[in-house]
C-alpha cells in the first residue's frame, strides 16, 4: 500500500470492500458441485472423440486409396493372337500400342468397368495387366537378343533353349511297376 | 495383447479424467467466492449472482481440459463470470426498468440480502454502475479479497500499469459522482 495515499481513496476502498464483502449462500458450492457433476462427462468424451474421429477418417481414407489403387491396376486387354513369335519379338512400341488399344478400353473409361463385356465380345483376347504385359515384353526382348540375367527358374534341371519350345520335364526318379500278388487267405472262394 | 493395451489405455484415460476432476474441484472450491462476488458486483442480487457463477463454473468445467495453464484458471473464470453477469444484466428487463431511473434517485436495496446496505452503499453502487466496463471490473476486483494491482492485472491479463491507470480513473470518477472530497470525508 502507498503510504501517502489520499484519505478519500482509502475511505473509498474501504467502502468498496465493505459493500462487496457478501458471502454466497451456504448451499452455493454444493449446488455448483452437483450441477457440474450432472453435466455429461465432457472431457472424457472430448478426450476420445477427436483421436477416434481422426483415426476413423484416416482408416477410411486409406481404404479408399487402396480401392482406387487396385482399380487403377485392373488388367488391360491384350491380344494373344498378336503375341510375338519366337523369331521376332514385337517391338516395344507395338506391344504398348496393343496393350492400350483404344478400341479395347477407351482412355476416358476405367478399364475395370468394361473388361468383362469386352472379353465376352472378343473371345480371342485375354486379360493381361499392363505390368504383366510389360514384363513379358521385356523378358521376350531380352531373351531374343541374348542378353539379360537368366531368371531364377532357368536354373531348373532342364535346359532352356528355345523359349517357346515345348518344355520336357525329365523324370526325377525311375519308377518300376509294382506287382502285387492277389490276396487269397481269408477270402471265401 | 490388443485387449490389454486397450484396457491400459482406457484406465489411463479414466485416470487422467479423474485427475482433471480433482483439479477442477480444488480450483472450484478456492474460486467460488471470487466468482460469486464478481457476479454480485455487477448484478447486486445474490440469487442472480449465484446463478451466474454456477453457469460460469459449468462452462469452465466443460472447457477445463482445453485450459493448458491451470494458473490462469481464476483469471479465466473472472472474465467469464463478469461477461455472463453483464449479459444477464443487459437482458434482464427488470433491471432495464431500474436503470431508467435517473441517477439522482437512489434505488432502494431492501430485503434480507442487503440488510446492512445503507444510503452510502447504494450511492456507491450507483456510481460503480455508471463506470465503463473496463473501469468497473478493475475497481470491483480490487475490492475483492484485498487484491492488489498485480493480482488485478493477472486476473484481467493486462499490464499492471494499465490496472493502475484504470483504478485511478475509476476512483476519480466515483469521487466526482459522489462529490467526495478531502473536506467532505467522514
Amino acid at each position: 500500500m502507498d503510504e501517502h495515499r489520499d484519505p478519500v481513496d482509502e475511505l473509498l476502498d474501504h467502502e468498496l470492500e465493505r459493500i462487496i464483502d457478501v458471502q454466497p449462500s451456504a448451499t452455493f458450492v454444493a449446488r455448483v458441485r452437483e450441477q457440474v457433476a450432472a453435466q455429461p462427462t465432457g472431457w472424457i468424451v472430448g478426450w476420445w472423440w477427436k483421436p477416434a474421429a481422426i483415426t476413423a477418417v484416416a482408416v477410411v481414407a486409406l481404404w479408399g486409396a487402396s480401392v482406387l489403387w487396385s482399380r487403377a491396376d485392373v488388367p488391360y486387354l491384350a491380344r494373344v493372337d498378336e503375341a510375338p513369335s519366337p523369331a521376332g519379338a514385337v517391338p516395344p512400341s507395338r506391344a504398348t500400342q496393343v496393350a492400350s488399344e483404344p478400341s479395347v478400353a477407351t482412355p476416358r473409361q476405367r478399364p475395370g468397368r468394361r473388361h468383362a463385356s469386352v472379353a465376352a465380345e472378343h473371345p480371342e483376347q485375354v486379360l493381361v495387366s499392363r505390368s504383366e504385359s510389360d514384363a513379358i515384353r521385356t523378358f521376350l526382348n531380352e531373351v531374343s537378343e541374348g542378353r539379360g540375367e537368366p531368371p531364377v527358374f532357368l536354373d531348373a534341371p532342364w535346359s532352356f533353349g528355345d523359349p517357346f519350345a515345348a518344355i520336357e520335364i525329365p523324370l526325377l526318379a525311375e519308377l518300376t511297376p509294382l506287382s502285387v500278388a492277389p490276396i487269397t487267405e481269408g477270402v471265401d472262394q | 495383447m490388443a485387449d490389454d493395451a486397450l484396457t491400459r489405455f482406457s484406465h489411463a484415460a479414466v485416470g487422467m479424467a479423474d485427475d482433471l476432476e480433482r483439479e477442477f474441484e480444488a480450483l472450484m472450491s478456492e474460486s467460488s467466492t471470487l466468482a460469486f462476488r464478481v457476479a454480485f458486483g455487477v448484478l447486486r442480487r445474490r440469487e442472480d449472482a449465484e446463478d451466474v457463477a454456477q453457469e460460469a463454473f459449468i462452462r469452465a468445467h466443460r472447457s477445463f481440459r482445453q485450459l493448458r495453464d491451470r494458473a490462469r484458471f481464476r483469471a479465466w473464470l473472472v472474465r467469464m463470470t463478469f461477461r455472463l453477469a453483464l449479459n444477464l444484466r443487459r437482458s434482464d428487463s427488470r433491471r432495464a426498468v431500474r436503470e431508467a431511473v435517473p441517477a439522482s434517485v437512489v434505488p432502494t436495496f431492501g430485503g434480507e440480502d442487503f440488510a446492512e446496505a445503507d444510503e452510502r452503499a447504494a450511492q456507491l453502487w450507483a456510481a460503480i454502475d455508471a463506470l465503463p466496463e473496463s473501469l468497473r471490473v478493475a475497481i470491483i476486483l480490487s475490492a475483492i479479497e484485498g487484491h492488489d494491482v498485480k493480482a488485478v492485472a493477472a486476473l484481467l491479463d493486462v499490464p499492471a500499469g494499465t490496472v493502475k491507470s484504470r483504478l485511478f480513473a475509476a476512483r476519480q470518477r466515483i469521487k466526482e459522482m459522489l462529490q467526495w472530497t478531502n473536506t467532505e470525508t467522514r
